[in-house]
């Protein structure tokens, strides 16, 4: 079961508000997926750019009530990506942060990128739903090996990573750069041409191992200039024609020379 | 058949490596939640010490891979038991070096991985998180 959940109040809903191809979170296999998360005013849509700490305060309230509309709450949250503008303000984030965790706080990694819209916090969020199906571990470890071994960079180049590896009711995906699946060389190209041929490439991957890009999740978008932010967005709106999953975007620097790089959850 | 799912935070067994509690940092070493770990981003700790480790990019590598199989063994998995990792470099002229000490700590079926290189603190030139499958037994 891949369940949408809604935003708690419409204003918080991004892909109303800015089109952001996103659905606010998706409950996957008893875990509950967020997009990024920024500081939008839940009245009306508003974004509310500040501190660290006043960006940090706004999103852990509207996580709140995006959580416990799904039935979770903060203290179940299991992991965050806590992306903050510049590694020089993460005490000021740690200060605001522990008042929203202060017990058996998250997994957490403070990763320094570039936020959508000059923000300077965005919180990516994993956290437990209440219940769950019991899980499917009659696979507790399997790697997914892709139809054309020459599409695949980790293959064809020996680099010591695996395409995807299915673990109970998940695929995780490695996070793919554009590769033309001819000749398995980097296809270089405009934001919007590398992230065609990844979500091209990562839909036949996916079918390899009977899933889908319907059965997505969440993704992990990095990009090498959030200018180009809505290059990449059109491009992939055509492949999540609905329901698209929970998605985080950052600007992080990218191996290779690739404007873009795509990782996602899948369900199996 | 529903579960009420569980969630337990992770430690390492060596309290020197038990980084968030020693500096007062708000988050945990990892969390377990079902059959699942999520591991905080690791650096290269000096076991012994506990102070960071600021050797040579693949020095650091091994060492935080070393702490990383450290914590997973505490709550019963092992590195083997790796699905997805996320690594960080400060550099990513460091990507061959890093690829190198994969293939010493994952000869085979190695996990899935996404690397990205971001300005990290206090000189490491490596950080790392990981995704894993918990161990067989029951918590």
């Amino acid at each position: 079961m891949r369940d949408v959940i809604p935003a708690p109040v419409p204003s918080l809903d991004l892909r109303r508000e800015y089109g952001h191809h996103q659905s606010p979170a998706i409950r996957a296999g008893g875990l509950i997926f967020c997009s990024g998360m920024v500081a939008i005013d839940a009245q009306n849509g508003e974004r509310q750019h500040g501190t660290v700490t006043s960006e940090a305060r706004r999103i852990f309230e509207n996580l709140k009530l995006l959580l416990e509309s799904a039935g979770s709450s903060l203290d179940r949250i299991v992991q965050v990506h806590a992306m903050i503008y510049d590694r020089i303000e993460y005490d000021v984030l740690n200060r605001a942060y522990r008042q929203y965790v202060p017990n058996a706080p998250p997994a957490r990694t403070v990763m320094s990128v570039q936020i959508e819209a000059g923000f300077n916090v965005m919180l990516d969020v994993i956290a437990a739903a209440e219940t769950r199906q019991a899980a499917n571990m009659a696979h507790p470890k399997q790697v997914i090996e892709p139809r054309k071994p020459n599409g695949d960079v980790s293959r064809r180049s020996d680099l010591p990573l695996s395409p995807a590896i299915r673990a109970g009711d998940f695929v995780f995906l490695s996070g793919m750069a554009a590769i033309d699946p001819a000749t398995g060389e980097p296809a270089h190209g405009t934001v919007a041409a590398e992230t065609r041929q990844i979500l091209t490439n990562m839909g036949e991957l996916l079918e390899a191992s009977g899933s889908s890009l319907a059965k997505v999740v969440k993704v992990g978008v990095l990009i090498y200039s959030m200018l180009e932010y809505e290059n990449m967005n059109l491009a992939y709106r055509e492949f999540f024609p609905i329901d698209p999953p929970a998605r985080t975007v950052c600007g992080a620097g990218l191996i290779g020379g690739h404007k873009v790089e795509i990782e996602c959850v899948v369900l199996v | 058949m529903s579960e009420r799912l569980s969630r337990s935070v992770i430690e390492p067994v060596n309290p020197k490596l038990n980084v968030s509690r020693n500096a007062n940092l708000p988050h945990s070493p990892g969390i377990r939640v079902g059959d699942y770990i999520f591991l905080s981003g690791m650096g290269p700790v000096d076991p012994v010490i506990g102070g960071r480790n600021l050797g040579p990019i693949a020095e650091q590598i091994r060492q935080t891979l070393r702490n990383m199989a450290h914590m997973l063994e505490s709550a019963g998995s092992s590195l083997d038991r790796v699905i997805k990792m996320t690594v960080v470099l400060a550099d990513s002229a460091d990507y061959d070096k890093m690829n190198q000490v994969w293939r010493e700590f994952f000869p085979t079926d190695p996990p899935a991985r996404t690397t990205c290189a971001l300005q990290l603190s206090n000189g490491n030139g490596v950080e790392i998180e990981c995704i894993a499958l918990a161990g067989e037994s029951p918590s």
